[in-house]
């Protein structure tokens, strides 16, 4: 149990591992597309080490880096398919960063340093945990950036949106940009440190 | 030799694997994807027509123009037209009618900043340059939309990429014009 959340604080990819920091910053305008992100990042995630997990003893150590990309970059090829013909509206404002998810750092970083050397169990469980700290990360992220920046939290555009009265008519757009995320990821960085040593005591 | 052998093979098996899957996910996925398009397209295109019909399409006929179709019934024709932002390429579908005015305009694919680029995708923005164009002229700079200047404010970069694509379009269609 205590595996499960280490995703969460202890090592949060995001603000712990610092992994996956391109995506987080550019994905994090609004809450829906922090959703859809890290619920294709996870599946990938979730995919790739179950299968990296299965052919550890069978793929040689000399090929092992392009042996995952190709895993990796399936999975990735098959959630953007998928996405782009059952849910176009979120497909099109994650745009390139779906494909994109074959250079995340997290997910190449746990089939390397997790999956090729863990059981097919240690592996899923591994996934779910990862999967959870970058959702919370990312999700974190977003809320910041799209109450301050837009006044607005949506869950799904046009049908689930709550909208934050004075916020919404004069925002503070600069959280909207990128240097707004640069700032928000710092702050939320230094507060996620914080919760890791309190906790630890 | 054997060594190396093993691994390419290993490799390849990988790969080919690999291939067979997304062959299969791509021919359960790409005819929905295919529909999706064309149906956004046709129902862009209806908007766009403003009572008329969409004519037979044509690829590419100029420079910042990627298709066209002209307008049965009413004259005019619908372009699809290049544009440039803030976060890369726009497309903008436009309606214009003979004399080169813009009746409608949507702007469709783009990476435009949410709260600000992407404010050009709302219902309204596309007001500003609607009827310009051919006698009044279409407004390219910020200094020429005197009280409509709060729309775009924030977002230059995205209402230039709109406006000279905008420009580009109904100049185009004036030339066809004079040619007929």
């Amino acid at each position: 149990m205590k595996d499960l959340f280490k995703g969460l604080l202890r090592e949060n990819p995001i603000f712990v591992l610092v992994l996956g920091l391109c995506p987080s910053l550019a994905v994090s305008t609004t809450v829906n597309n922090a959703l859809g992100m890290s619920a294709a990042a996870f599946l990938v995630l979730l995919g790739s080490n179950v299968v990296i997990s299965l052919l550890r003893k069978h793929i040689p150590d000399d090929i092992h880096i392009p042996a995952y990309i190709v895993i990796i970059a399936t999975f990735v090829t098959i959630i953007d398919m998928a996405m782009q013909a059952y849910l176009p509206a979120l497909s099109e404002s994650l745009g390139i960063f779906i494909p994109l998810i074959v250079v995340n750092c997290i997910i190449l970083g746990r089939a390397e340093a997790f999956a090729s050397k863990n059981t097919v169990g240690a592996s899923v469980l591994d996934a779910v945990a990862m999967g959870l700290g970058f959702a919370v990360g990312l999700i974190s992220i977003a809320l910041v950036r799209e109450v301050l920046g837009a006044g607005s939290i949506t869950i799904i555009p046009d049908k689930l949106v709550f909208t934050i009265g004075g916020l919404h008519d004069s925002p503070a757009v600069v959280f909207a940009f990128p240097a707004g995320a640069l700032i928000v990821v710092g702050f939320l960085q230094a507060f996620y440190r914080w919760l890791g040593e309190v906790t630890k005591k | 030799m054997k060594e190396m052998t093993r691994k390419a093979l290993g490799l390849g098996l990988i790969g080919a694997v690999a291939a067979i899957l997304l062959a299969t996910v791509n021919s359960l996925t790409e005819p929905v994807i295919n529909e999706i398009k064309a149906e956004k397209l046709a129902s862009a295109l209806t908007e766009m027509a403003s009572g008329g019909t969409p004519g037979d399409v044509e690829e590419h006929p100029e420079n910042g123009i990627a298709r066209r179709w002209p307008i049965e019934g009413t004259g005019g024709w619908i372009l699809e037209l290049e544009a440039s932002g803030y976060g890369g390429p726009m497309t903008v579908i436009a309606s214009f009618n003979r004399d080169g005015d813009l009746m409608v305009a949507k702007l469709m694919d783009n990476d435009e900043t949410v709260g600000f680029g992407k404010k050009a995708e709302e219902p309204g923005y596309m007001d500003i340059f609607a009827g310009k164009g051919g006698t009044v002229p279409m407004p390219v700079t910020k200094a020429q939309l005197g009280d409509d200047v709060d729309t775009v404010s924030g977002a230059t970069v995205t209402f230039t990429g709109v406006s000279a694509a905008l420009k580009t379009g109904s100049d185009a269609v004036k030339r066809w014009g004079e040619k007929e």
